[in-house]
């Protein structure tokens, strides 16, 4: 009975949610107008006042949180970013996040805390930034659901294997067909998604070695795909540095 | 698993065109099944020799070389694959008129299966030296050399726990020619998720009548963060008839290596390594070689800088030095080095 109560609770707030993003966009409205005459930094985007409260509107209609836009605006402001700039980085962080609301919206992926769709929402907009592509991330959730087909996506893998992803493209440029290929191959292998990470390191140091990007790749999805993990790999490229 | 390579050089008599055209024909039948990348590099090794005490700083032995590199892959099944690379490359000393033509290459095809790897490769090289400061001679002094190697990996393990095995066989054609039989078998343990402990214990037979026995014991650390290190060290127990002593020499061996990313497509490899042996030989100024065995210390550390301009074209550059000490004779030699290189993959 009591699951039954929360159950219902949580859909209509569900259910609600765009309206109580506007109800507190409006809220963030009046602080951004605040902070924007009052504040030292913000004084300085006094001119673009229209256009930025155009941008937290649209955000608004979008059902993007509001907080996320200032505090990347407080973030620039901060770094004394020039207002062109940081306009234009606000547009790109507002388009990023619908991106990741939609993903969200799309695959049915609900939280029991604002804070952790909020969360989850800037977490998705950084991997968005780190050059993973939005059907490249809907590809490898359609991984996730296929590989454990009947039960809710587990989510945090995919974002972790998405994280390792963004760390490969940082020390290469990937396609987003290689990228998609990795991600598969840590989504598939047997590593736990904690040591996800230690790839990227392990990467980076055959990289440093200068074996050649398109082996290396190679080299991890069938050493994953076959059960390997970190050991296995290591040996791989030892053994290919020892050669050369 | 299975690796070719083949080193080679020009000799008197035979066409560089000739070595050339050959090398391209056998790779162009390789490649043929294969998926294969090709690259060219060029650059520039300036060398300071044996800086023991004042200027003119010697910069006789730095180089200028191109050279064109293939690699490719190929995958039969999801267990068995193939791998191959080979490599031709020129290098000039134009102040000490030494003209190089190297070879090589290199194959080996394995096979996983769950928890095992069966590796066997084949590897060799085909080098040869033009020496055309030679006052007796006036067509030059042309040395060559080449080396065959073939092993095969036996390797066994999980996630946490792996034990191999791998015996080789390693023949040598040049001055002096000579076979060698090893075997190596060693453990890799995951200490932790990121770090792994892998010791090892090698032994070599050279026809030479030499014996040599090397535990090693090598950390890698994958932390996840953008860096890695790794650290080997090693200690090899050795008897060197040509010494004229009986008596077991010992080298140490200290390898850290830390590699790091800069900014996005410039990796750092800071490396290292330190070589003690109780017994060397000690090669005077005026380049004659004492009879003398004394115990020595190398010390040669570099920087390697490498930048990804795009996924066609890299610039790789190292910065390091050769430091030699002699602990009896207290001779002091040090050889700094900067080189230049450009890759433009095809």
């Amino acid at each position: 009975m009591i699951k039954k109560l929360i159950l219902t609770t949580l859909t209509i707030i569900f259910l609600l949610s765009p309206i109580l993003i506007f109800t507190e966009q409006n809220t963030y409205r009046q602080e951004f107008l605040k902070w924007l005459n009052n504040d030292s930094r913000g004084r300085r985007y006094l001119g673009y006042e229209d256009f930025l409260s155009g941008l937290f509107d649209s955000a608004a209609k979008e059902g993007i949180p509001a907080e996320l836009l200032m505090n990347k605006l407080r973030e620039g402001a901060a770094k004394n970013v020039p207002p062109q700039r940081l306009i234009a980085a606000l547009s790109k962080e507002q388009e990023r996040l619908k991106t990741a609301r939609g993903i969200l919206e799309d695959y049915g992926i609900k939280f029991e805390k604002t804070e952790d769709y909020y969360d989850t929402l800037k977490h998705l907009s950084i991997i968005l930034l780190g050059g993973v592509g939005e059907e490249t991330l809907r590809n490898l959730i359609d991984i996730s659901i296929d590989t454990s087909p009947g039960t809710s996506v587990d989510f945090n893998v995919v974002l972790l294997a998405c994280d390792v992803l963004v760390q490969f493209n940082s020390i290469d440029i990937l396609t987003q067909d290689e990228m998609y290929v990795l991600g598969k191959s840590l989504l598939l292998s047997k590593l736990k998604p904690a040591a996800y990470s230690n790839l990227a390191s392990l990467y980076l140091s055959a990289r440093a070695r200068r074996v050649r990007k398109t082996e290396l790749l190679k080299l991890i999805e069938t050493t994953l795909l076959h059960g390997g993990g970190l050991i296995q790999l290591d040996q791989e490229i030892s053994e290919r540095y020892r050669k050369r | 698993m299975s690796y070719i390579k083949v080193k080679s050089r020009f000799k008197t008599g035979i066409k560089p065109s000739v070595f050339l055209l050959t090398f391209l024909f056998i790779v162009s039948v390789v490649s043929a099944p294969l998926y294969g990348e090709v690259s060219l590099e060029s650059g520039l090794e300036l060398i300071s020799s044996s800086i023991q005490s004042a200027p003119p700083i010697d910069i006789s032995d730095s180089n200028l070389w191109i050279g064109v590199n293939w690699n490719g892959s190929h995958y039969f099944t999801d267990s068995l694959s193939l791998f191959a690379d080979s490599s031709a490359r020129v290098v000039g000393t134009p102040i000490d008129k030494i003209y190089e033509g190297i070879f090589a290459g290199d194959a080996y095809t394995s096979y996983r299966k769950e928890a095992f790897l069966i590796r066997w490769g084949i590897s060799g090289y085909y080098d040869v030296i033009e020496d055309l400061s030679s006052q007796i001679n006036t067509g030059g002094i042309t040395t060559s050399a080449w080396e065959l190697n073939s092993d095969i990996l036996l390797s066994y393990g999980n996630y946490t726990f792996s034990v191999f095995l791998q015996p080789e066989i390693d023949f040598i054609y040049s001055s002096v020619t000579s076979t060698s039989f090893g075997a190596k078998a060693g453990a890799v343990v995951a200490v932790t998720e990121e770090v792994l402990l892998k010791p090892s214990v090698s032994i070599d037979w050279n026809s030479t009548d030499n014996t040599t026995i090397t535990p090693t014991l090598v950390l890698s650390w994958y932390p996840g963060l953008p860096l890695s290190f790794q650290s080997k060290l090693g200690c090899s127990f050795y008897t060197d008839s040509t010494a004229g002593s009986d008596t077991p020499n010992i080298e140490l061996n200290w390898s850290p290596e830390l590699s790091l990313l800069f900014i996005r497509g410039v990796t750092i490899l800071l490396d290292s390594n330190v070589n003690f042996k109780t017994y060397d030989t000690v090669t005077l100024t005026d380049g004659t070689t004492d009879t003398q065995y004394n115990p020595s210390l190398e010390i040669v550390p570099s920087v390697e800088f490498d930048f990804s301009l795009s996924d066609t074209l890299a610039i790789h550059s190292k910065l390091g030095m050769d430091f030699m000490h002699y602990t009896a004779s207290g001779i002091n030699d040090l050889s700094p080095s900067l080189s230049l290189s450009v890759e433009l993959d095809f």
